[in-house]
């Protein structure tokens, strides 16, 4: 009782302020470890979309004249490259576009999807069978 | 020290060590996929490039000639700055093309020419503000800045002379 007296609260209160520090250590490092994951998850996300978006690329852009339609399906390009979309679970659409291209608009990507482009500059052949230069966009999302 | 004291400094030293734990996780974290995701963007210039090239074999300069074929000879013609004006002029829609599609906020067109000793290069810059703009380099047939990545592919014009789209990241 005389203990009481001299500022002892009890036997937890006076580790009151040890368990304060302490939780806070916890918390800290628990709350970053689950940053640090959603971090590493992001990036992987990110990764696999840039992967996706090459690999759909190339496929489409296999032949050294592209059709007037790159998304037609009898086009063999197109062909592989919608089984690699399907093995990397992504959408992709692709258009001959130069200027202004919107890839919600000219891709017509559903609003408010992470949608990565990849642009490159081809051969085509336009209605009247003439090659002639254009810039090819490739949208791919999930 | 007194017992409470000593437990409240011991607890801070837990604290400071976890927090120099979890700011090295976040560090790690951060690195983490950076050098894959610029093979993954390098591989993408290339590819770039690449096709570039071989889609300018198609390409045709407005006044309907093939630009491949002119730009041997104006590279070729006794005047040097008939290339110049043969991009800027004839050849300026396929300049524009390349400029339009090209991911790179620099991209260049480069003649290198190994008939003559030291290799000589010329560099014609389709950057927005540099449009025009012929560059020589005879020792280092890299236009980039210094500190830049460049990344190019090269074909053949003729038997001593390459063409090659070169990006600047």
């Amino acid at each position: 009782m005389r203990l009481i007296g001299k500022g002892f609260i009890g036997p937890v209160g006076d580790d009151i302020p040890t368990i304060l520090i302490i939780v806070m250590a916890i918390t800290l490092f628990f709350a970053g470890f689950g940053y640090a994951l959603q971090l590493y998850s992001e990036k992987n996300e990110r990764l696999m979309m840039l992967k996706a978006s090459l690999d759909i690329s190339r496929a489409l852009l296999r032949s050294t004249v592209l059709p007037e339609n790159p998304m037609d399906p009898k086009y063999s390009g197109h062909k592989q490259a919608s089984l690699l979309a399907q093995s990397y679970g992504v959408k992709f659409s692709a258009v001959y576009k130069e200027e202004n291209f919107d890839p919600a608009a000219d891709c017509h990507v559903p609003p408010g999807r992470d949608v990565t482009v990849m642009s490159f500059l081809t051969a085509r052949k336009d209605a009247d069978g003439n090659i002639v230069l254009d810039t090819l966009r490739v949208c791919v999302w999930k | 020290m007194r017992k409470g004291q000593s437990g409240v400094m011991d607890a801070m030293m837990f604290m400071i060590i976890t927090s120099g734990a979890v700011g090295m996780l976040l560090f790690v974290s951060g690195l983490y996929a950076e050098s894959t995701n610029q093979q993954v963007l390098s591989s993408y210039s290339y590819e770039y490039a690449g096709n570039a090239l071989v889609a300018l074999h198609y390409a045709r300069d407005d006044k309907g000639d093939w630009f491949w074929r002119k730009l041997a000879e104006k590279y070729d013609s006794e005047h040097p700055d008939e290339l110049e004006e043969y991009l800027e002029g004839d050849a300026g829609n396929v300049v524009e093309k390349v400029r339009l599609s090209s991911p790179s906020p620099q991209t260049y067109l480069c003649v290198l020419d190994s008939s003559v000793n030291p290799l000589k290069a010329m560099c014609y810059s389709m950057t927005p503000d540099d449009v025009g703009v012929l560059q020589t380099d005879y020792d280092n047939p890299n236009p980039c800045g210094p500190g830049m990545q460049s990344y190019s592919y090269a074909v053949p014009l003729d038997g001593v002379k390459s063409v090659s789209v070169i990006l600047c990241y």
